[in-house]
């Protein structure tokens, strides 16, 4: 049994353009003043070229050579300084130069920058849904997370276990899914060809297929996470659930009176009420029943005391006249019996005509499945038609206690006729 | 009956229903009680049919103190020897005529048939033979009398005893009651006793008794008080 989602909708680009470069390096460094070796070069050269430093010759020259830099844009100022006065010879003057003023050889690093842009993401349409999705074995249908017994439209898997799939009614009427719908399971298509109703309490799941399949598509081939097991006898489930626990210490074992116990709703209420009460209930009725049965023999034998007086006149002895009076109630408490066992066969079956509801409901499958946790777990609500099932041992015990009050106020009766005596048959006039 | 005494309580008051009578009655006699209500006769009816016990005085019923009899054998003797005809006729009113009739010997087994023929025969002898399914409901007071005359009957009593017969009964029909009554104590040599206060049937007795406050009291000449002798 595994969690799947499910995912439609349009599946989206995601361009994101970065701009680089456009970027200006501005470069300010001082150049190395010329040093002495390389002047007296310079002017050898010039001289050699016949190019003649400026005005202020030796001021020049010896203020250009006091500052190298200076000196030279001292040179080059005062050359250029000379009004407009074009430097004497200006190609041989370059020529001049140590090689560093002709070519400006530097290595410039680029300052590192990380160049960062928010890519937003577009919407897209893509709704995803979870569902579950189980697995049976066709091959063996009578036991299994659903049964044949289930299917309340269309069929089974068949025993051939192919691409057929199975859909809880619920889920089917809630994704708008029916009979003969195709489902697309990681790129396979499964047809529908049947709706369950799966039993109430326990691992439900909202569509089954082959178990088979079902391996292929999760490549969980020859894996299985849920296992039910059958004990040959109801009395052997407790001891085989330990077992089980004792070899599998890691699953969760649980038996269907664990799972039945879960079930909650106002179906389990109305139980527990009944079960509480209804004794205590029963008992109480019952105590009211023999009180007023009694009651009423004791009235009716004070109504016949001429009668029963007579009857001792006539030589009826004590335990004739007690005979009598237990026995006339005895006969009623039968006849009562009787009556209350007619009308409770008449009630029940009227409920299970017309069969008022209540409901269960239980939790299922809220068990960590591979670490899936509650995902799986849902709540499952159910309808229940209230039944009244006619047990034999309910109509014996009422026909019992009809009985035993019968005896108890013949025994009351009695009492009071046993102690009339015979000249009460002419004292009771009127 | 020697001395017998028959106390009431009621609250308080002391009745003395009976107040130390001696009485002896012979068999086949035909005794009447006479006297006004409250005159004690009733209760001294009960006292001679072992209905109640006296509160001191001895009872005795051929040669028998009654008081020494336990409460089952007084019943048996009540059964076998005695027959009660009541004022209010006191028939089950569930039960025919003939069925009736047959209770009065319920307690005894006998054969269900020579029960019903038994039963059938009397109810012939007081006058009801056509009468016998019918419901005490669908039959006249003196019918009805007549149908607990023939119940006192079928055990074949040594003594009847009847109180107030005719009370509830117009006179015709209280005539034929005093017939019956009358021919039982020749016919079958019972002892009839009964208590009244009509003069007509008193005045069928070869014996009357008057009754006054729990005694006996003097009246007409024909009375005598206190111990008296039986007569055959």
């Amino acid at each position: 049994m595994l969690t799947a989602v499910h995912q439609e909708g349009t599946v989206p680009k995601i361009v994101a353009k970065i701009q680089t470069g456009g970027q200006q390096f501005q470069i300010d460094r001082q150049i190395t003043p010329l040093t002495a070796a390389e002047q007296a070069k310079v002017q050898a050269c010039l001289a050699k070229a016949g190019v003649q430093i400026g005005p202020d010759q030796g001021a020049g020259g010896q203020g250009a050579s006091g500052q190298g830099g200076g000196g030279l844009g001292g040179g080059g100022g005062q050359s250029g300084g000379g009004q407009g006065q074009r430097p004497p010879g200006g190609g041989a003057f370059t020529a001049c130069m140590p090689e560093r003023f002709q070519r400006l050889r530097a290595t410039f690093t680029t300052p590192r920058e990380t160049l960062q842009q928010v890519v937003n993401p577009p919407q897209t349409n893509i709704k995803s849904a979870a569902y579950t999705i189980a697995g049976v074995e066709p091959r063996y249908p009578a036991i299994g997370l659903v049964t044949p017994a289930l299917v309340s439209s269309g069929r089974f898997i068949a025993a051939a276990g192919g691409h057929e799939a199975l859909l809880s009614a619920t889920y089917a009427s809630r994704q708008g899914l029916k009979i003969g719908s195709t489902l697309d399971l990681n790129g396979t298509m499964f047809k529908v060809v049947g709706l369950v109703r799966p039993p109430l309490g326990g691992q439900t799941a909202d569509v089954y297929v082959p178990l088979a399949q079902l391996q292929k598509l999760a490549s969980q081939k020859g894996v299985v996470n849920v296992v039910l097991v059958r004990a040959s006898t109801g009395a052997s489930v407790g001891q085989v659930q330990k077992e089980i626990e004792q070899q599998y210490p890691n699953a969760q074992v649980a038996s269907a009176k664990q799972v039945a116990d879960s079930i909650s709703g106002s179906l389990v209420d109305a139980a527990k009420l009944s079960h509480r009460l209804g004794l205590a209930l029963a008992m109480l009725a019952a105590a009211a029943a023999f009180l007023l049965a009694v009651l009423l023999t004791l009235s009716s034998v004070g109504k016949r005391v001429r009668e029963l007086g007579t009857l001792k006149a006539l030589g009826w002895n004590q335990w004739l006249v007690v005979r009598q009076v237990v026995g006339e109630s005895l006969a009623q408490g039968v006849a009562g019996g009787l009556l209350g066992v007619l009308l409770g066969i008449v009630i029940a079956t009227a409920i299970g005509t017309f069969g008022p509801t209540l409901t269960a409901s239980s939790r299922v499958g809220g068990g960590d499945l591979f670490g899936l946790g509650d995902v799986t777990a849902r709540t499952l609500t159910d309808q229940v038609a209230l039944t009244a099932p006619i047990a034999i041992t309910a109509v014996l015990a009422g026909l019992a206690l009809a009985v035993a009050g019968g005896l108890i106020a013949g025994a009351a009766g009695a009492l009071r006729a046993a102690r009339l005596r015979p000249a009460d048959a002419l004292r009771n006039v009127e | 009956m020697q001395g017998a005494t028959r106390f009431f309580q009621r609250g308080s008051t002391t009745i003395e229903a009976v107040a130390g009578v001696d009485l002896s009655i012979g068999a086949g006699e035909f005794v009447a009680l006479e006297g006004p209500s409250g005159s004690g006769k009733t209760s001294l009816l009960q006292l001679l049919g072992a209905l109640d016990r006296p509160t001191s005085g001895k009872v005795f019923f051929e040669g028998r103190d009654l008081g020494a009899l336990g409460d089952r054998e007084l019943a048996d003797l009540r059964l076998r020897a005695f027959g009660f005809v009541f004022q209010q006729f006191n028939l089950i009113p569930t039960l025919t005529a003939l069925e009736n009739v047959e209770a009065g010997l319920a307690p005894v087994k006998v054969p269900r048939r020579d029960l019903r023929e038994r039963s059938l025969a009397l109810l012939d002898e007081v006058g009801l033979g056509g009468r016998s399914s019918h419901l005490p409901a669908h039959l006249s007071g003196g019918e009805q009398q007549r149908v607990a005359i023939a119940r006192a009957l079928v055990v074949e009593p040594r003594v009847i005893l009847a109180d107030e017969p005719t009370g509830n009964l117009d006179t015709q029909s209280g005539a034929d009651v005093i017939e019956l009554l009358a021919g039982l104590a020749s016919t079958r040599g019972a002892t009839v006793i009964v208590a009244t206060h009509d003069a007509d049937l008193a005045g069928r007795a070869p014996r009357r008794l008057a009754m006054r406050d729990g005694r006996f009291v003097v009246a007409d000449g024909r009375l005598e008080p206190a111990a008296l002798a039986g007569q055959t």
